[in-house]
């Protein structure tokens, strides 16, 4: 039997920007002022909600970022204290009693995702509440998300819904190219 | 745009100024060895070691947590790690040096060739740490291999240059380091264009800053000044006593070029659509 490979399939079609998952995110992992695990970026511009293309052609869709618990994680080939590791079910922790907060982690990732708690002086990033999981529960901002965006499960499943969503409805990875093998998923407007 | 990480621009430079130094003055003593060359020898190895230990010292202080800096050599895959075990293995050689020429012995000719080789591969290891940072497109680049080795080189040459050419007996050799001094700088020339082209032509999807004004002055300052400054000291028209300023000016437009490098560390985020 193969090992649970927990990830994420984000619908972009169910996606409306409210930010509830960003939100969600802070208050329930507790995360100190001027830091997020995740955002949600406005697809194709660089200011918040603003559309594409040229009226009476526009359109605005979202693109949720969070980390992506990659399959060859760049941040745990890279860390220098082996505080950046992955667990047997695929989920890419940062051991905060190792970490020096050399910062290499963020550079390496393609995805910039982890950054410096600025209270404990230490790499921080999503856990994909572990801890939550743990308790046969699925993350937060999965259960806290208005438009049903998102759905968790294990990818190395079949069976499970997050597996079948990306078979039938194709889905994507955010920059394949660099070949950390993403486990959050993106199906399409 | 990118804060200055002041103590990795004092690490970077600090361990090039060193290693570039060493590996000059043992390539000189290596392939043109020539009698009282300890004259230069021993202050200038002892300076490496000071300088050296000054680098790693600041090194640590861009950590968050400082004190656990020892934890930073857990993995050696890492090329932080690497660069870590590197720095300390290059303090060992030099210090060892150090205490063969402050009793006025030449250093052991199995440790030149074994310096030399570890002060080059702390130079390719640290440039390899930002080579690696995959997320940094205006670090991850192969000019930034040549730029840390030409950076080093150039700034080693200088210094033996300024040294050499305060003792007459070894005039010969400050004129060929001097015409090797102008080849380095005119490599760093090369390095900091192709630097440029690098990253104007790679598709980054993120605004690199172009920081044309600290580069100029980089340009002015590190480049040219000194080009015309030691081709003017060889050919007779100014006095060697010069090399000193050549040297100032060399290290200040090296911070520069360090500066620009560190400024540019925009992070690739991509808020593309992936439709």
């Amino acid at each position: 039997m193969l090992k649970k490979r927990y990830g994420m399939v984000i619908d972009l079609r169910r996606c409306f920007g409210c930010q509830t998952c960003v939100v969600g995110c802070i208050v329930w992992n507790s995360i100190p002022d001027g830091i997020k695990w995740s955002h949600v970026d406005t697809a194709g511009s660089k200011i918040e909600h603003q559309p594409m293309g040229t009226f009476p052609n526009v359109n605005m869709s979202f693109l949720p970022h969070l980390c992506n618990h990659c399959e060859d994680p760049a941040c745990v080939r890279n860390c220098p204290t082996k505080a950046m590791h992955k667990r047997e079910d695929g989920i890419v922790l940062v051991d905060q009693t190792k970490c020096v907060g050399c910062g290499y982690c963020s550079w390496s990732c393609p995805y910039g995702t982890p950054i410096l708690d600025p209270v404990k002086k230490v790499m921080s990033k999503c856990t994909l509440c572990a801890e939550r999981i743990g308790h046969s529960e699925v993350p937060f901002c999965v259960a806290n998300c208005p438009g049903k965006a998102r759905i968790f499960g294990d990818l190395n499943d079949p069976n499970s819904e997050v597996s079948k969503l990306i078979a039938i409805r194709k889905g994507r990875q955010l920059c394949p190219e660099n070949g950390t093998g993403p486990s959050v998923y993106y199906v399409g407007p | 745009m990118n804060k200055i990480p002041i103590s990795l621009i004092v690490f970077t430079i600090l361990s090039g100024l060193s290693a570039g130094t060493y590996i000059f003055i043992n390539l000189i003593a290596l392939l043109l060895p020539q009698g009282g060359l300890i004259t230069i020898e021993k202050p200038l190895t002892i300076a490496c070691l000071i300088v050296m230990c000054i680098g790693l010292l600041a090194s640590a202080t861009h950590l968050g947590k400082p004190l656990r800096m020892p934890n930073a050599l857990a993995n050696v895959k890492s090329m932080i790690a690497q660069e870590g075990y590197w720095g300390l293995i290059f303090v060992l050689v030099l210090f060892l040096a150090s205490f063969q020429v402050f009793s006025n012995n030449y250093p052991w000719l199995w440790l030149r060739v074994i310096g030399v080789a570890v002060a080059v591969g702390l130079l390719f290891v640290t440039s390899f740490v930002y080579v690696r940072a995959k997320g940094i497109p205006a670090w991850s680049n192969s000019s930034t291999i040549f730029s840390f080795l030409f950076s080093a080189a150039l700034m080693g040459s200088v210094v033996c240059l300024a040294f050499l050419s305060s003792h007459p007996q070894f005039i010969a050799l400050s004129n060929l380091t001097g015409t090797v001094t102008i080849v380095m700088i005119l490599l760093q020339a090369v390095a900091a264009i192709a630097t440029e082209v690098q990253i104007s032509t790679v598709p980054t999807g993120i605004d690199i800053p172009k920081l044309t004004g600290i580069n100029m002055l980089r340009w002015i300052i590190g480049l040219l000044c000194p080009l015309f400054l030691t081709y003017l000291v060889m050919v007779g028209v100014m006095p060697t006593s010069l090399y000193i300023i050549t040297l100032i000016i060399v290290i200040v437009g090296e911070i520069l070029s360090r500066t620009v490098f560190f400024l540019r560390g925009v992070h690739l985020k991509s808020n593309s659509s992936l439709w």
